[in-house]
């Protein structure tokens, strides 16, 4: 029978359909009571008495159990469990029949929160007056869940585009309603540094888009805050700054002159000076100031796409490349001033992206990288790369575009461009462009539907040993193309067709994919996303979930 | 993260070097033979409007003034109750709009000088009713003397002017209301039709988010509002004389539009200047009518594609099957019903009666049909018979027949021209780019031109069938197209870009009445419905109003980019959640976002 929790729990045991209506008193109470728990117990609550979901296709031919539950209570066997990589997120739900009460069981806080959240989808607006108007919940259910991969996140990228905290705050809050727990905040990039830093203020007021486009430290302290009520951690990454003319090679130059290589990857150039000892003062105060504000262990340090062409605009780059210094030199120059500084000043494991150590064109070696406090994002080449990362010893998060980045098949943004100022169709031969097949300048396109997400197996093609390595994975939204008017549809129910794979995988009993079977799933879930708030855009026309299986691609 | 980007950039950029000196010999030679668009600006202003005005002159150096807190709008000649309300709406809007443009306008405030007092219209017809063809000219002249007037025909042509006018008007350092001074603009629409289609068959969407996306449009000089009613997936709209095919066909008691809520969307639409175009899509796409008429739909309730393998063995182009039988007398019944309904609904001149992708594998199934085919007839000939019945009966109620394309140019289901007279009848094409608008214009047709490969603004998305296997596999992706079946994605120039008259002689031109900008809604519904149109369909409406090239001929794409980022940030504002096009970077750094400099 019908059970709509995302993502799926590892087992549900329900052998009645019996539904048994919430009291309008309804509590949650944790014994002990526990401050880690405080927020969600006091959130769940209002939210469970409020919400009244109707399912898109509401289960029939169910009974209505006497007894309503009036309290559910969270025992937590290790309240202290800090929020962290690692941690148990393992709970038991159960309902039992007959009883006023529902428990959940956890390890950790964090586990229990998990718990709340299942509770709070077990819940719906059935049984009418027989219910008096409340909610219910299924009656004699036992619940015992886990996640698969401890790391599941989301990327967002707050630079080429400003989000309002509260936008933020909402996808923190539409996360742990997916069970996601880990926030990879990319605060800045080329295009503009949000962020407001105690020691070094510069950054953001000569950065920053605008005085209303900034993170005060006030705001940030919110954003961790509100995240770990929810169980969600908040990685900080820095890309480093232009704030600082000296220490920045090529910096405001057209990225892509006609007679020489391109400076950046696209528009705006510029890149931090490793031959510049200030890069490093204003480097190591970032970081400073980064892992106050952030408590995580992890912190990112960025490392992606080093241009080679944007350092030779400097002279003394030049010099020292004329002098037989290398790129590579000059790469592993900045990672020994600064990878060190996070791990033993400021006791973090640094993640960075694949680029510092799989190239292609500037990279490090792996003694630059000791293992046991760097892990390794990846992003190109699909489960390839993933398995280089593994097999070289690191663990890995896995955020290959071709899966797993939102933003892709959105087209090109750069303007002047008079590829798509075609009117007749492409002959044969030339590469496709606008015509069906082509990128329509998305340089990872296309689009990637729930499916194509929900599809990934992120451990693909690794021996045991190596799977072992692989945290997790994030998806990504780059904003080049979103801002606060679009964000909930680019993430959403994306993001969601991820977390249920992370969570409990996308394999049925069988071992057969289930994207068949979660099409309906999903399709209701979005429809309770969408009820909490959550602008999350439509799988499939409403007539599909409404006639099951005759959206079908093969009946 | 986008390093494949810049080398696909670097290569393309090759190509397009020798590509451009070929442009710019092509371009000097079209300057030789055809005469300029008269009196067309190109400098940018500070403060632009969009579409951009025909003609537009902003006296040096440039100034603006203070709306004074009396301000009026104040008509001259007589009384329209459209006018009246317009001048009331624009003024509301004018004092509540609190916009600051992204880059502070570079003008000369004259402090202690004169303010805007009040802003005269007058208008030449005041009756001129909105219809196809009508004239939507207007003149506005601002002075920086703080008296300013609009001249038109029409009161249709007088709100363009009022919208131009609050587009001029922006919000100073202390949040003071300026308005543009020394200001005059001239201007008139390329194309009479400048439309956007939205499909409430696969998704309905509530009267509010139809009445902001016609409100929008109205902001952006577009006056047609095709709207696609119903298709297979459900019947949302009640007829008086058919009650139960929204009883049967629509999805829910609450996703239904009354006979009041298309009055109320009608009326709100007109006092905008928008038409709206009706269209109930038969005889394919009617699986939805088959609740109420299962005798009346073949192929019903089947299993939309029976072999994946095989398109060829389809039922209908997309999951929901069933269309109208031709053979059957109740068919003719319900349809003649559904046209005197609508046509006392709605008073618009044009009737779409869609008539696209007839599917041959649906008919077939169906037993009475199959007996007809056994005695020699074929489809076209079914279809035909259809067309005979309802063209002539939509053309008594002194409309014109809209159909899609395919009613003529389907290469397996069609009907003679003549069943489908070029005096009563307009085709909307959407396959083959500008070949069909060309074949259509050739058979002496009438053409609303909304080529999927340019127009059609739900492409790229990916496919939303389910049970897909294809997205399951686990080597990289690159190279497939997504399962979107007219990806990939347009980005607004893309849109901007599409020449609608392209490969016609200056005849055929004439023909091609306008175009539209479609959303069909198996993926997208009223969370995502702003974004999904906007600002891309703000590209079209400035193509189709003043077109896309500069006074010098050239393509103006580059140019339009950041007067796009300010209307798209203007619209934001106005509570459109229109998708950005750019970082905010790029807004600051002209033409450093550009792919050549």
């Amino acid at each position: 029978q019908k059970v709509f929790v995302w993502p799926k729990p590892t087992s549900i045991s329900w052998p009645s359909v019996v539904y048994a209506p919430l009291t309008p008193t309804f509590s949650i109470r944790a014994v002990p009571t526990h401050p880690a728990l405080r927020h969600a117990i006091a959130y769940y609550i209002r939210h469970i008495r409020a919400e009244r979901h109707t399912p898109l296709v509401p289960p029939a031919n169910y009974t209505l159990a006497r007894v309503p539950v009036r309290l559910l209570t969270l025992s937590v066997s290790d309240a202290q469990v800090p929020l962290g990589p690692d941690v148990d997120e393992s709970y038991t739900l159960s309902v039992p029949a007959d009883s006023a009460s529902a428990d959940i069981s956890a390890a950790t806080p964090w586990g229990a929160i998990r718990g709340l959240e299942t509770f709070s989808q077990l819940a719906w607006a059935g049984g009418g007056e027989a219910a008096g108007g409340q909610s219910i919940v299924p009656s004699g259910i036992e619940i015992s869940d886990r996640p698969l991969f401890t790391h599941r996140g989301i990327l967002l990228d707050t630079a080429r585009n400003f989000y309002p905290v509260r936008d933020i705050l909402h996808t923190i809050r539409a996360m742990a309603f997916n069970k996601l727990n880990v926030f990879h905040w990319h605060i800045t990039d080329a295009q503009s540094f949000p962020i407001v830093l105690p020691t070094v203020p510069s950054l953001a007021h000569f950065g920053s888009y605008s005085p209303f486009m900034r993170y005060t430290d006030k705001d940030v302290r919110r954003i961790v805050n509100y995240a770990a009520a929810f169980g969600v951690r908040v990685i900080p990454e820095i890309d480093m700054p232009g704030a600082y003319p000296e220490i920045v090679t090529c910096a405001n130059k057209f990225w892509a002159p006609t007679a020489s290589p391109a400076l950046a990857a696209e528009p705006c150039t510029g890149q931090l000076n490793p031959l510049n000892p200030k890069a490093y003062r204003v480097a190591q105060d970032v970081l400073r100031d980064l892992s106050a504000l952030f408590p995580d262990p992890f912190l990112h340090g960025g490392a992606d796409e080093v241009n080679t062409a944007c350092w030779e605009d400097d002279p003394v780059v030049r010099r020292f490349l004329s002098e037989g210094g290398t790129h590579d030199q000059l790469l592993e120059l900045f990672v020994n001033a600064t990878r060190p500084f996070m791990v033993h000043e400021l006791n973090r494991t640094v993640v960075y992206w694949e680029d510092v150590l799989l190239g292609p064109k500037v990279m490090v070696g792996p003694t630059a990288l000791p293992k046991e406090t760097t892990v390794l994002q990846t992003w190109n080449n699909g489960a390839e790369n993933t398995k280089r990362i593994v097999a070289a010893g690191y663990r890995a998060i896995v955020s290959s575009a071709a899966y797993y980045y939102l933003d892709c098949g959105h087209g090109g943004w750069v303007g002047n461009d008079s590829r798509y100022d075609k009117q007749e169709e492409e002959g044969d031969g030339a590469p496709l462009f606008n015509d069906p097949g082509g990128t329509g300048g998305s340089w990872c396109a296309p689009f990637k539907t729930w499916q194509r997400v929900y599809d990934y197996d992120i451990l693909h093609g690794l021996t045991e040993e190596e799977a072992n390595l692989v945290l997790g994975g994030e998806v990504a939204l780059w904003s080049e193309q979103s801002d606060a008017a679009v964000l909930d549809g680019r993430l959403w129910p994306r993001a969601a067709a991820a977390a249920e794979t992370l969570w409990s995988g996308n394999k049925g009993a069988s071992g057969r994919k289930r994207y068949a079977n979660a099409t309906d799933r999903l399709n209701d879930w979005r429809h309770r996303m969408v009820a909490r708030g959550i602008r999350a855009e439509p799988l499939q026309p409403l007539w599909c979930p409404l006639h099951p299986g005759m959206c079908n691609l093969s009946q | 993260n986008h390093t494949v980007q810049r080398h696909r950039a670097a290569r393309a950029k090759a190509q397009m070097a020798a590509k451009e000196a070929f442009l710019a010999v092509v371009l000097l030679l079209s300057l030789l033979s055809s005469p300029l668009p008269s009196g067309a600006q190109a400098s940018v202003f500070p403060v632009n409007v969009w579409p951009k005005p025909t003609s537009m002159s902003w006296a040096e150096p440039l100034a603006a003034i203070p709306v004074s807190a009396s301000f009026r709008i104040v008509g001259t000649s007589g009384n329209s109750p459209y006018l009246v309300s317009a001048t009331q709406r624009y003024t509301a809007l004018l004092f509540a709009e609190r916009y600051r443009p992204i880059v502070r306008p570079a003008v000369n405030v004259t402090a202690g000088g004169p303010a805007l007092q009040s802003l005269t219209v007058s208008v030449s017809d005041l009756s001129a009713p909105l219809q196809d063809g009508v004239d939507e000219s207007y003149e506005l002249e601002i002075l920086p003397t703080g008296v300013a007037t609009i001249t038109a025909a029409t009161v249709w042509g007088a709100m363009h002017g009022l919208e131009s006018f609050s587009q001029l008007a922006w919000r100073g350092r202390q949040g003071e209301l300026l308005v543009a001074a020394g200001v005059r603009v001239e201007d008139k629409p390329l194309y009479q039709h400048r439309g956007l289609m939205l499909d409430t068959g696969r998704t309905y969407f509530p009267v509010v988010d139809i009445l902001r996306t016609i409100d929008t449009m109205a902001a952006n000089k577009m006056n047609v509002f095709h709207w696609h009613i119903t298709d297979s997936q459900s019947f949302p709209i009640e007829l008086p004389s058919e009650p139960m095919l929204a009883e049967m066909g629509a999805y829910g008691e609450d996703m239904r539009y009354t006979v009041k809520d298309v009055q109320r969307i009608v009326e709100f639409a007109m006092s905008r200047g928008v038409r709206v175009v009706p269209e109930i899509d038969a005889p394919g796409h009617t699986a939805s009518w088959a609740g109420a008429y299962p005798e009346a739909v073949s192929c019903a309730g089947k299993f939309w594609l029976p072999d994946a393998s095989d398109w060829g063995s389809r039922l209908a182009a997309e999951p929901g099957s069933g269309q109208l039988n031709p053979l059957e007398p109740k068919t003719y019944e319900v349809v003649a019903n559904i046209i005197n309904d609508i046509t006392s609904m709605f008073p618009e001149g044009l009737y779409h009666a869609g008539a696209d992708e007839v599917t041959p594998g649906c008919w077939e199934t169906d037993p009475s049909i199959q007996a007809d085919m056994e005695k020699g007839g074929t489809l076209s000939q079914l279809l035909e018979r259809y067309v005979r019945a309802v063209h002539p009966h939509v053309v008594s109620k002194n409309r014109t027949v809209v159909f899609w394309e395919d009613v003529l140019l389907d290469v397996e289901v069609n009907v003679s021209s003549s069943v489908i007279p070029p005096a009563t009848t307009i085709l909307q094409t959407w396959n083959n780019g500008a070949n069909n608008t060309k074949l259509i214009v050739q058979a002496g047709y009438r053409a609303i031109v909304s080529s999927a490969s340019f127009y059609y603004l739900d492409c790229g998305h990916g496919d939303f069938v389910g049970n897909n296997s294809v997205y399951d596999d686990q080597r990289s992706d690159y190279k497939t197209d997504g399962g979107s079946w007219c990806g990939p994605f347009k980005t607004w120039q893309r849109v901007y870009d599409y020449d609608i008259a392209y490969g016609l002689t200056a005849e055929e031109a004439k023909l091609v009445i306008g175009g539209e900008v479609a959303l069909w809604t198996e993926q997208a519904d009223s969370t995502v419905l702003d974004a999904r149109i906007w600002p891309r369909a703000s590209a079209m409406a400035e193509a189709l109003w003043s077109g896309n090239r500069d006074a010098s001929g050239r393509k103006r794409y580059a140019e339009a980019t950041d007067r796009l980022n300010d209307w798209r940030h203007r619209m934001v504002g106005r509570g459109i959640r229109a998708e950005p096009i750019q970082p905010l970077w790029c807004r600051t750094r002209p033409g450093m976002c550009d792919l050549v400099r």
